[in-house]
């Protein structure tokens, strides 16, 4: 798809049904964890457990579990702004809930939120939000996934919403190739044992190492602004500790598993999970940037109103 | 492939190429073309001959050209090295009127070009470019990953399928012959170019493209392209590649898009 809006809007309905779907499951709030046994997976020409295909990462679980006190900076803007962008046939449809009904993909904090925010994190999301909600000055205003710089649910850590939820996983001898159909994101994590570089990166610096039937990616090195997820209160920061599990559940069901320390950000780590689900579908291109006609939309849009609105402006000289 | 036979084109070893050469082995027995590898050569620049000039942008001076002014501040940075080429034969056989199309593309190089923009660079511009390449390789499935722009392609090693839908890097599907990967490459779109000279291609681009392991550090690599909308007969194109051998070598992050935004977007600013 190359179409896109202002994203964030369309994401909020999603999630909005995600809730709902999740709401109307029947409690059954055993630790998803409980789930999680072990079946020795099929191995790759190489030996190590093959989790290799194509992964939907869409759930009907919501991040935070619902009811709760979970912040969520673009609810006020959807209702004040009820303007949806995509259609129904856009957002990725959930077939059916989990089979243990997890109520949050937040397993810790037990109490399936998100931790509170650091004070200093508490300024930042303040000054994100008003960003957000102001006409855009510049492209730098927007949220990095309106930008094309990351994607809105491929993370990392991988936080599913909305559309081109998909995870294809390549395993070659030393290294794993996570593709996400989100904007064509790859990551290699190098499984040699290197130590972790220096740069920066948008996506972090991965290495990669098997743990029995696991797959365990451990990441530093992000980008101050980072990650692009959209459904935490605030992008993460430079200080970002990743680490993710890759675990086959049975042919169909792949377990991910993150944990979350970014102690400027968070008051404590936290963690994640949901269920992975192979699909037989394949993944196509999403050519983010090169389709992005919002951007000049937002900035032009910005432009255009503050001639028509602002004090002294003739309104009857405009010709959009 | 098969016009490409008709017409005598059917892929011989280039000079230089050892088919002697038997690659290391996977487990599962095909040869093992894992690893980052990148083009040392001026393709991106002119896949055809050309000698070394001042700027890609030009303007007539007092003894030839001279760098035009959105270009000057390079210097030597911005000046086009020369070199031989990678089109084998006699040139590109565009049609007349694309011929002309070319020249027009190469005038306005610095508007048109995809690259300029960070947009995907599509096949076989991509493995080109001059950033590594990453193949990681697997019995079903073969994935490429590009630096420039983080362009991906997943090649398929199973049964052929159908691209749906035009894209930028198009719709892969690979076969071994020998110790050759053959990819054939279809469902491109016409908004790619092959290098910064304004060649170009429309929608029926059929790329095939053939990685012959040579040695442990370099492989060949050639390409066949077929375009009946722009060219009067397929065409090939031949390079080595070789290997990053670096202890450390890895690709690193070139996500361009935030670098082109004040080109794209400056206008739109608040002032």
């Amino acid at each position: 798809m190359i179409q896109r809006c202002v994203m964030e809007r369309c994401v909020a309905l999603a999630i909005m049904s995600a809730v709902s779907l999740a709401a109307q499951a029947q409690p059954a709030p055993k630790p998803a964890a409980k789930a999680t046994k072990i079946w020795n997976a099929p191995r790759t020409p190489d030996g190590h457990p093959d989790l290799e295909g194509i992964w939907s990462y869409v759930t009907a679980t919501p991040l935070e579990k619902p009811g709760g006190s979970g912040a969520y900076i673009y609810a006020r803007e959807d209702r004040e702004n009820p303007v949806g962008g995509y259609n129904s046939l856009f957002f990725d449809t959930v077939q059916r809930a989990p089979k243990d009904r997890p109520t949050s993909q937040i397993v810790d904090p037990p109490d399936g939120h998100l931790p509170p925010l650091t004070p200093g994190a508490q300024k930042r999301q303040a000054i994100y939000a008003e960003k957000m909600m102001r006409p855009a000055t510049g492209p730098e205003d927007r949220a990095l996934y309106e930008r094309c710089i990351l994607g809105f649910n491929s993370g990392p850590p991988i936080i599913p919403g909305g559309y081109n939820q998909n995870l294809e996983i390549v395993e070659a001898a030393g290294t794993v190739a996570l593709y996400t159909e989100m904007i064509h994101t790859t990551r290699i994590v190098p499984m040699d044992g290197r130590p972790h570089g220096t740069l920066e990166q948008w996506n972090g610096d991965p290495r990669g190492h098997w743990e029995g039937e696991t797959l365990v990616v451990d990441s530093v090195n992000f980008k101050d602004q980072g990650t692009g997820t959209l459904l935490l209160p605030v992008p993460m920061d430079e200080k970002l500790h990743l680490v993710e599990r890759f675990t086959l559940l049975d042919d169909k069901t792949l377990l991910y598993q993150y944990t979350v320390d970014d102690p400027t950000i968070f008051t404590r780590p936290w963690s994640g999970q949901l269920y992975m689900t192979r699909s037989d579908d394949q993944i196509y291109e999403y050519a983010c940037h090169e389709g992005n006609y919002a951007m000049p939309a937002i900035l032009s849009g910005a432009r255009l109103e503050e001639k028509t609105s602002g004090e002294g402006a003739k309104k009857t000289s405009i010709k959009p | 492939m098969l016009m490409a036979a008709v017409l005598g084109l059917a892929v011989v070893p280039a000079a230089g190429q050892t088919p002697a050469y038997r690659a290391p082995r996977t487990p599962y027995g095909k040869p093992n073309l894992n690893g980052i590898w990148e083009a040392i050569n001026t393709a991106n620049w002119d896949i055809q001959a050309h000698a070394a000039r001042p700027a890609l942008m030009t303007l007539a001076g007092p003894a030839g050209p001279i760098p035009a002014p959105p270009v000057l501040a390079f210097g030597a940075a911005g000046a086009v090295p020369g070199g031989l080429g990678v089109v084998e034969g006699s040139g590109i056989p565009y049609q007349p009127w694309a011929l002309a199309k070319k020249k027009e593309n190469a005038e306005h190089w610095l508007s048109a070009d995809p690259e300029i923009k960070c947009y995907l660079p599509g096949v076989p511009r991509a493995t080109y470019m001059p950033f590594p390449f990453q193949i990681v390789q697997t019995p079903k499935v073969i994935l490429m990953t590009y630096e420039f722009a983080g362009a991906t392609r997943t090649v398929n090693m199973g049964k052929p399928t159908v691209a749906q839908t035009d894209s930028w890097m198009g719709w892969s599907n690979g076969r071994w012959e020998g110790d050759t990967l053959v990819v054939d490459v279809t469902g491109q779109n016409d908004k790619t170019w092959f290098d910064r000279a304004g060649d170009f291609h429309s929608e029926a681009l059929h790329v095939v493209e053939r990685y012959t392991p040579r040695s442990a550090d370099t492989m060949m690599y050639e390409v066949t392209i077929e375009d009946s909308k722009v060219f009067t007969r397929p065409w090939k194109m031949s390079m080595p590649l070789y290997r990053r051998v670096e202890k450390n070598a890895q690709l690193v992050e070139f996500n361009c898009v935030e670098f082109v935004e004040e080109l794209l977007y400056g206008q739109f600013r608040k002032k």
